[in-house]
């Protein structure tokens, strides 16, 4: 099986483990790694060359700490994503985090592209979320008051494939 | 009089839990106050009890008066702490404490009333002696009055909303027609975010430095301050960076200014501990900009070059006792320096990240202090300011202090939403900042601060490693079979 793995493009990746040590393909070319736990962290060692890393795995993104930052890399299973695809205007999401101050349309409201379907509130400024296109509401994932991160779906429409 | 027995903490965070901290050194039990978000949080954790409040909003909650007034009552707290933020600079809670027969642990009311208003504050500055800033003596009433006013003093000007605070409000111009259009926009945004739009303008600093004096006072008539603060690192007009003592500010100088923001003090009858903000020109002249009547954000590196703690001031002084120094035993030594760890996107315009604290590790070591108010597991959520951490470096030189900070920083591990950490181990570690060449334009004049990190092949090749090896979606049990990709994964 291979994935794809992106800090910031994508790079085809295959593994295979034996024990405490395992190979790391990366678009193709080999890396011989190793790994120790190490207090909560993890000593990588690839290809001779050896770094403290600390990771945490949130669905399909995996968070490291090394090189004295952060870094958030996107696992995905290519197949799935091609399945997923042109799903991306069926709903109004989030331009930032923040808190949902009102919402102006329910579960089965039809709406007209640009209309105002909620205000969001995020660094004391608020924002007016428009729908991206014209449809029916299939449900508003967050209540008003409740909080929600960048990208979020607010509004999500029933899918043009669906009516 | 002596200390109360126990002392409630009108707060949450990390400067709930250093309160608590100088509670349990004097042997002061603790009450905390949360918001059903917070139940479990460390700040509650601490504390010796914990009274929940209900609010329509979490930050309602911790700003409601009257409950936590109840709280005092019910729990028997002699004294409040209220931190800084959420009630603080109310002069109405420090009434309505009192008035409850608890012990407000801040400054008289007059005075948190009299320093929260900029206008006010800078007339009562001007007869205290202090320098202020050429500008306007009373609120604009019209576009053309700026405009005649602006003229008078000179451009670049400062548009300033009186109520106003954390930069909302503020504009600069540095021509007629730029004046007209920030008049207009400041008086606006004043209405929308304070209810007040009244707005005053003044000379504008080119390349300014932020210097603030610490102030301590008694009710016995002392009045000391314990040096500067240098707070220039500023990302949309918040302080990111702050330090003690100030590369810039000479023995002299830390004097001058020091014997006015305590001449200030007097004439407003403070006590208790506040900061006496000034603007800098590149000269070495300050100008009065307002005094925070309230312990402030940065108060650690003052403590770590001085050695007092200023919260255990605070809390003697609320109980009638006299401060525990003189301004002749006040001695500065060596260098602090202190880092702000937001849960935001210095790459981004500083926008707020929310989610999962999955990972939290804190360095500790000689040299390093961290103040901090969270558990691992916890959320960041858009409810609250979204500072984590303040993580600081002290040592002999600003030299070993930058050093202790930059390894601290990196040494921080908060995994699970986007932190600043890197953004400020990047600032710290600039040769400007070594040099002591800041001001409050730094993060502006230093894009490449703000701008993404490239990993470079090899850096990327072990994240991908990292990322490969810890994926649960390389682990066998969830694989789908296929044959021919095991075939390959084996080949030697």
């Amino acid at each position: 099986m291979s994935l794809q793995i992106s800090l910031t493009e994508p790079r085809e990746v295959r593994l295979a483990r034996t024990g405490d040590r395992a190979t790391v393909w990366i678009d193709g070319v080999a890396f011989e790694t190793r790994t120790r736990p190490d207090g909560g962290a993890t000593e990588l060692t690839i290809d001779g060359r050896r770094e403290k890393v600390w990771v945490v795995v949130d669905r399909d993104t995996v968070f490291v700490h090394a090189f004295g930052r952060a870094w958030a890399l996107d696992v995905v299973n290519p197949v799935e994503e091609s399945l997923r695809e042109g799903q991306g205007a069926d709903s109004a999401t989030a331009p930032m985090p923040g808190v949902l101050v009102s919402l102006s349309v329910a579960e089965g409201d039809e709406v007209t592209e640009g209309q105002t379907l909620a205000v969001i509130e995020s660094m004391k400024m608020q924002t007016e979320i428009k729908a991206p296109r014209a449809g029916v509401v299939e449900r508003v994932p967050s209540a008003v008051g409740e909080s929600f991160g960048q990208g979020a779906p607010l509004v999500v429409l029933v899918s043009e494939e669906a009516e | 009089m002596s200390l109360p027995g126990k002392v409630l903490v009108a707060n949450r965070g990390e400067i709930a839990v250093r309160i608590m901290r100088t509670l349990r050194e004097l042997g002061i039990r603790s009450v905390a106050v949360y918001h059903a978000v917070d139940a479990r949080s460390r700040h509650v954790r601490d504390a010796d009890e914990a009274v929940e409040l209900t609010g329509s909003t979490p930050v309602a909650a911790y700003l409601d008066a009257e409950q936590i007034v109840a709280a005092c009552v019910a729990t028997g707290a002699e004294a409040v702490h209220p931190g800084f933020g959420f009630l603080s600079e109310r002069a109405a809670f420090a009434e309505a404490v009192a008035a409850a027969g608890v012990t407000f642990i801040g400054p008289p009311p007059d005075a948190i009333r009299a320093m929260g208003d900029k206008i006010e504050s800078k007339r009562l500055a001007v007869i205290a002696g202090v320098p202020t800033l050429p500008g306007s003596e009373d609120a604009l009433s019209d576009t053309a009055e700026a405009l005649r006013e602006a003229e008078r003093i000179g451009y670049p000007v400062l548009l300033k909303a009186s109520a106003g605070g954390g930069g909302k409000g503020m504009r600069i111009a540095r021509s007629p027609e730029e004046c007209r259009e920030a008049f207009e926009r400041s008086s606006a945004e004043a209405v929308a975010s304070f209810g007040d739009g009244r707005v005053f303008l003044e000379r504008y600093v080119d390349r300014p430095r932020h210097i603030e004096i610490q102030v301590l006072a008694d009710s016995h008539g002392t009045v000391i301050h314990l040096g500067e603060r240098e707070c220039s690192i500023q990302r949309r007009y918040q302080k990111v960076v702050e330090e003690a003592p100030s590369p810039f500010v000479t023995p002299e100088l830390r004097e001058e200014l020091g014997a006015a923001a305590v001449s200030l003090a007097r004439k407003v009858g403070y006590t208790s501990a506040g900061t006496v903000e000034m603007v800098m020109d590149p000269d070495g002249n300050g100008f009065f900009l307002e005094m925070n009547t309230r312990l402030q954000v940065e108060h650690p590196v003052t403590e770590l070059v001085t050695g007092v703690d200023i919260v255990a001031e605070q809390i003697r002084v609320a109980a009638g006792e006299k401060l525990s120094l003189t301004q002749d035993e006040v001695r500065i030594s060596g260098s602090a320096i202190e880092a702000r760890v937001y849960a935001e996107d210095a790459t981004a315009g500083f926008v707020p990240a929310i989610g999962p604290l999955r990972l939290v590790r804190f360095p500790s070591g000689p040299g390093i202090r961290v103040d901090h108010g969270v558990l691992q597991g916890d959320e960041v959520t858009a409810s609250f300011d979204p500072m984590i951490a303040k993580v600081v470096g002290f040592g002999p030189t600003r030299t070993d202090a930058i050093e202790r900070l930059s390894t601290a920083l990196r040494d921080t591990v908060l995994l699970g939403t986007t932190t600043n950490t890197a953004f400020l181990a990047d600032v710290v570690e600039h040769p400007d900042f070594a040099a002591g060449d800041t001001h409050t334009g730094f993060l502006d004049e230093h894009p490449a601060l703000t701008t993404p990190t490239v990993a470079d092949a090899e850096t990327e090749r072990v994240l991908i490693a990292a990322a490969a090896l810890h994926s649960p979606r390389f682990d066998r049990r969830f694989d789908v079979p296929d044959a021919h990709s095991r075939v390959g994964e084996w080949r030697p």
